[in-house]
């Protein structure tokens, strides 16, 4: 029967990619250095052009082209060898990579053959420790031409694409979302290979050609460390590209592709006026890393990975650290809560039940401001339980609140939006273990109402999961110094990003979300820090008050904790991709 | 006018040479008292006294150069003790402020000891907490703290060993 989305067995970040040896992976690319890169489109043949490439602190690299997809390469006064090349252009833009035969080392040599500037991409495998992962040095600099003079332009590293999100299918017909965020990483969203559900989130260059031209590269760390370099041309939205990497059956990819696209749309870029981002803020020396950072090494850039500081618990273990150490509940001074507003009064006093679609209800006694009972409906009154809770009345008549569930064995904790208005109710309900990690938590989303002495519930309406935030991105500041930005990518997933000393994007990361419509401008939405630090993170998105409240979520080893959240927030653009993520049939795709 | 310096231009231009301006200071200065003591205005001790103050303002040069590089190491060899050199908590950055002959530099008679008073507008740092994995992420590209700047009043007190002058004890407060 033929589908019309080939969803994976696991997504990226679940993956359990193969730990692959040096031994492994130059056995891999010398059966395809000597076949050179694969392409649907015709490649361009360079054929009888000698060409030296000048870089700066970098070696001369010195080609000739025999015939189309052969070439005699060294680098500097080394000895040539032989290989197999690939070549796109662009107009005058010209991609051009090969391998080094013999070795796990390659290059992605783009020029610009009206002004002859090149920038080099030196790429090599086994230069992490997982070896799969490809680093790469960027040099930039020229073409030498015999008589003239070298020129002193430079192509360079740039923000002027910082913020645009493009659709782009490739001539293999795979299809991609990719939104450049930030200047140091880009989110994108496998819509042919993964299903198009979740973003993932790579380490990432950008380097800026011409106005009309620029280079994008990523390299997906802590996956398959699959690099993907491309020049598009942003008005025409036309790529030429490469790919060098194992998939998740190990395989090697190593291929051009020339692609075409839609602009989605541009969000907004926080620095000063006036920054073109050549360079990067100088890191300053701070009270937590007072040293200056040393030189950088050769192919070093900022990575965020997750799992190095936060790591994976067994069941047991998250057991001994919650019984070492009580659940902590709303402690005062969550460095997430610094502009959270005033905890609510509206529960004090309120008898109530709250009953779910799923048959699950919830009696509740709010006997103050920050303790509650509840017990199953229909247990008896001896399964009263009592919990510290937090609330806050974030549009008129709606409140979220959560609280644990304690004697739960998941270590459960809800957090409830109820609508008082309209007798409508929403618990996002957490759990604490997945089987991929016992500290990694998961969550249910339950529609339902509130039975309550004076409310009438509604029989049919409910909240309903929406897509209305798909797209847009919003900056949060949760206290001064704090801040970060949400990139609703898809309707299950989000990114979160934060901002650098001169306020463009930096790291930059991604886990499964999901958003609910609570009334018009106010969402209920969460995320979960899946394969990173296992949190959840629920928040009640004001876009009129453009103010959040929330509770997060966590296990580890210090135990149990939920904690408030509240920010304040600002309007960073949109991204039109939500006709991207409608279900396909088969006929549509054949 | 005052100018922030930044850690590039420290590196670039003074960082090598730094110490030898001081020493070089002390070394020309006039020899100290004698026991009897003499004149305090006479030419020499008023030269003496001048080259004192000359030598602690190029220490305090150091002091807030070492400071915006974020030195601890050299900033503590500034130090009469550096086992025991305090460190203001937080405190980042401070301009270097060519109107620093204003500083109140008071050298004793006995040319031994002295103090300084300065006003400086300082940058201060403070870790935000506690941890959680958003200032995690922060703290790895550098952030995670709340800057900021202020200004406030540094005081003092020097004490000159092996012929050179140390800070002997620092104190910083807000104004």
């Amino acid at each position: 029967m033929p589908v019309s989305t080939r969803y994976p067995k696991e997504q990226m970040h679940r993956i359990k990619y193969t730990k692959l040896t040096p031994e492994q992976i130059l056995a891999k690319l010398s059966a395809t250095a000597a076949d050179g890169p694969t392409g649907v489109s015709t490649m361009t043949s360079f054929a009888g052009t000698p060409m030296k490439v000048v870089l700066d602190g970098g070696p001369a690299l010195i080609y000739r082209f025999s015939d189309r997809g052969n070439v005699s390469f060294s680098e500097g006064e080394g000895k040539a060898v032989d290989a197999r090349y690939g070549a796109l252009t662009l107009d005058n833009i010209a991609l051009i990579t090969h391998l080094i035969p013999g070795t796990q080392r390659g290059y992605a040599l783009i020029v610009d053959q009206d002004t002859n500037l090149a920038t080099a991409f030196e790429l090599w495998f086994s230069g992490y420790q997982d070896n799969r992962e490809v680093q790469r040095q960027i040099y930039y600099g020229y073409v030498d031409q015999a008589g003239k003079a070298a020129p002193t332009e430079r192509h360079a590293m740039t923000n002027r694409i910082e913020g645009k999100g493009f659709y782009w299918k490739q001539d293999t017909g795979i299809e991609t979302l990719e939104h450049y965020p930030t200047v140091l990483y880009s989110n994108f969203v496998e819509l042919t290979r993964f299903g198009g559900e979740l973003s993932f989130c790579s380490p990432s260059d950008y380097i800026k050609i011409n106005d009309d031209k620029y280079i994008y590269s990523r390299v997906e760390a802590e996956f398959s460390g699959t690099m993907t370099t491309y020049v598009l041309d942003p008005n025409r939205v036309e790529q030429i590209g490469m790919r060098l990497g194992f998939n998740d059956s190990d395989a090697l990819e190593y291929y051009m592709f020339r692609g075409r696209g839609e602009w989605t749309g541009q969000i907004a870029q926080f620095e000063p006026f006036g920054d073109v981002g050549t360079s990067l803020p100088q890191r300053r020396p701070s009270a937590a890393a007072p040293a200056a950072p040393p030189a950088p090494a050769k192919g070093q850039r900022q990575v965020y990975r997750p799992m190095k500081t936060n790591p994976i618990m067994t069941k047991a273990q998250l057991e001994d650290a919650v019984a070492k150490k009580p659940a902590s509940v709303f402690p005062d001074g969550s460095a997430m809560a610094g502009n959270k507003g005033p905890v609510s009064t509206f529960l004090k006093g309120k008898d109530l039940t709250l009953r779910y679609d799923n048959g699950e209800a919830y009696n509740y006694k709010f006997d103050d401001v920050q303790k509650l009972r509840w017990k199953r409906d229909g247990a008896p009154e001896s399964a009263w339980r009592e919990e510290r809770y937090e609330s806050w009345e974030s549009a008129p008549g709606v409140i979220m609140f959560g609280h644990l569930l304690s004697g739960a064995p998941d270590h459960d904790a809800l957090s409830i939006v109820v609508d008082f208005d309209n007798a409508l109710v929403t618990c996002l309900h957490g759990t604490m273990g997945t089987p991929y990690m016992a500290n990694e938590a998961a969550v249910k989303t339950l529609f339902g109402v509130v039975d309550m002495k004076g409310l009438v519930a509604p029989k049919y309406r409910r909240h309903q999961f929406t897509d209305e935030l798909v797209g847009r991105a919003v900056s949060w500041n949760y206290r001064p110094g704090l801040t970060s930005m949400h990139l609703y990518a898809t309707p299950h997933s989000l990114s979160w990003i934060i901002f650098l000393d001169n306020g463009a994007g930096g790291l930059e990361w991604s886990g499964p979300a999901s958003y609910v419509k609570i009334r018009d401008e106010l969402y209920l939405a969460y995320w979960l820090e899946e394969a990173c630090n296992g949190t959840l993170g629920t928040i009640l998105v004001n876009l009129r008050t453009m103010r959040n409240c929330g509770v997060d979520y966590h296990g580890g080893p210090n135990g149990i904790s939920l904690g408030s959240v509240g920010a304040h927030a600002r309007h960073a653009g949109r991204f039109n991709t939500v006709k991207y993520f409608t279900p396909k049939s088969s006929e549509r795709q054949s | 006018m005052t100018t922030r310096s930044t850690r590039r231009k420290f590196i670039g231009t003074a960082g090598i040479a730094l110490s030898a301006p001081i020493a070089a200071a002390a070394a020309n200065a006039p020899a100290l008292v004698p026991a009897g003591g003499h004149d305090a205005d006479t030419l020499e001790a008023r030269l003496a006294r001048l080259a004192d103050v000359d030598a602690i303002r190029t220490l305090n040069h150091a002091y807030a150069m070492h400071v915006n590089e974020g030195a601890h190491e050299a900033i503590a060899a500034l130090f009469a003790d550096p086992s025991s050199a305090p460190i203001e908590p937080g405190l980042v950055q401070m301009t270097i402020d060519h109107s620093a002959e204003q500083d109140v530099i008071e050298v004793a008679a006995d040319r031994r000891t002295a103090t300084a008073r300065m006003h400086r507008t300082v940058e201060t740092e403070s870790v935000i907490g506690p941890d959680c994995p958003l200032v995690d992420m922060a703290r790895q590209q550098g952030g995670g703290v709340v800057r900021q700047t202020e200004r406030g009043v540094f005081e003092h007190v020097y004490v000159r060993q092996d012929g050179i002058w140390k800070i002997q004890r620092a104190t910083y407060r807000r104004v």
